[in-house]
């Protein structure tokens, strides 16, 4: 797994040290290495591109002013995704809007959709863009995190601070959602 | 609905190569026998390429870069301070803690003296942190940083505290720093206290 995960952790790690020290160059090749995640992370979640920027820019202030913070106990990844899962849910709570965490639609869907019109629908990259565009909020972005981001599900867990299971039962009921939509939707309907 | 003994909750992990150890051999055991759990996987690998290509995303990288590292190096540089640093920062704050107790009892007696602790080291800027009445007007500011030789590096921040660097000063001195904190207070109405960093 991962073939170049981990040296690109230990130079990742390295560059925060660094970073902790006060070195911009550090910086600088931290931001290269990371900002279009970071980016795509918080532009998922809020929708806005201005405010996906602020963001941007929030964490790698963050990732300046606490490097040090870092301690190896995680990828570099989740770490810097951790930091603007928070800044974004303070964004949320700022826009007044419902802190859907609290209200995940964690439940199984009633009905199991056919996995022919699934695997059919799948295929549509316009159709799956669609009905990702229509899932709930977390559970957008458990898929992001976990399909994109190529995340584990401990890391998912450690960067929204929920426990494991809730990151395999978000993913589960959003791969129902995703199979019922597009079977819906699909191109044989 | 695939049956409950299928490993169905571990798949999508697998899917994305993150899945390890003895639930990663659960799987690829159970992959073998089950070709409904197979067809379950290749959709999964087919939905994660979908929605690795759905990130229609322009990060404003270098926008963003550009910004990030004008504020960055706009603020005081830092380092951490050793331990041996710190212990020497110590013993000149009592130094000049007992300079600043000599100066009060031989000094005006409505002078305030702060007894914030100071101190430097070769090689570092003499930077101190002033924070100023919230009725200080920018002259009054501008009057006080010229008593001292001073130049506003950063600030103010939330709480009005400005980092200041005094100029052509002997940082290896204490007391040429401590002369210069004096001069502050005594000559400006407007500051509430003076504190220094060790920085370099």
């Amino acid at each position: 797994m991962h073939q170049n995960a981990g040296q690109e952790t230990d130079e990742a790690g390295a560059l925060l040290a660094r970073i902790a020290r006060g070195e911009t160059l550090a910086l600088e090749s931290f931001y290269d290495a990371y900002h279009a995640r970071v980016y795509a992370f918080a532009l998922k979640r809020l929708s806005n591109a201005a405010d996906a920027t602020e963001i941007l820019n929030e964490v790698m202030h963050e990732v300046w002013r606490h490097a040090a913070r870092f301690e190896g106990r995680s990828r570099p990844l989740t770490w810097v995704l951790g930091i603007a899962h928070h800044k974004v849910i303070d964004r949320l709570r700022r826009r007044s809007h419902t802190d859907h965490d609290e209200l995940d639609l964690d439940h199984t869907p009633d009905d199991a959709p056919g996995m022919s019109d699934a695997m059919a629908g799948v295929q549509d990259a316009e159709l799956v863009r669609r009905c990702v565009d229509r899932l709930p909020d977390t559970q957008r972005l458990v898929i992001q995190l976990a399909f994109y981001d190529d995340l584990s599900y401990p890391e998912i867990s450690e960067i929204m601070h929920i426990p494991t299971g809730t990151v395999k039962t978000r993913v589960f009921n959003a791969k129902q959602v995703l199979k019922r939509c597009l079977s819906a939707l699909g191109p044989e309907k | 609905m695939i049956e409950p003994e299928h490993p169905e909750e571990l798949l999508p992990w697998y899917a994305n190569d993150t899945l390890t150890g003895d639930e990663r051999q659960r799987v690829e055991d159970h992959l073998r026998d089950c070709g409904q759990c197979r067809q379950e996987l290749a959709w999964l690998q087919q939905l994660r390429q979908q929605v690795k290509g759905l990130q229609p995303l322009e990060s404003p990288g270098e926008l963003v870069r550009a910004k990030l590292l004008r504020e960055v190096r706009s603020q005081p540089r830092r380092q951490r301070v050793q331990w041996w640093q710190a212990a020497l920062a110590a013993s000149l704050a009592v130094i000049v803690i007992q300079g600043a107790v000599i100066f009060r009892l031989s000094g005006p007696g409505n002078m305030q003296v702060a007894a914030a602790p100071i101190g430097s080291l070769p090689g570092q800027e003499a930077l101190v942190r002033i924070r100023f009445k919230p009725t200080a007007t920018e002259t009054q500011i501008r009057q006080a940083l010229r008593v001292i030789n001073g130049a506003v590096v950063d600030g103010p921040g939330d709480s009005g505290v400005y980092y200041v660097r005094l100029e052509g000063l002997d940082t290896t001195q204490p007391f040429e720093i401590q002369d210069a904190v004096q001069r502050l207070k005594t000559a400006s109405p407007v500051v509430l206290d003076v504190g220094m960093e060790l920085l370099s």
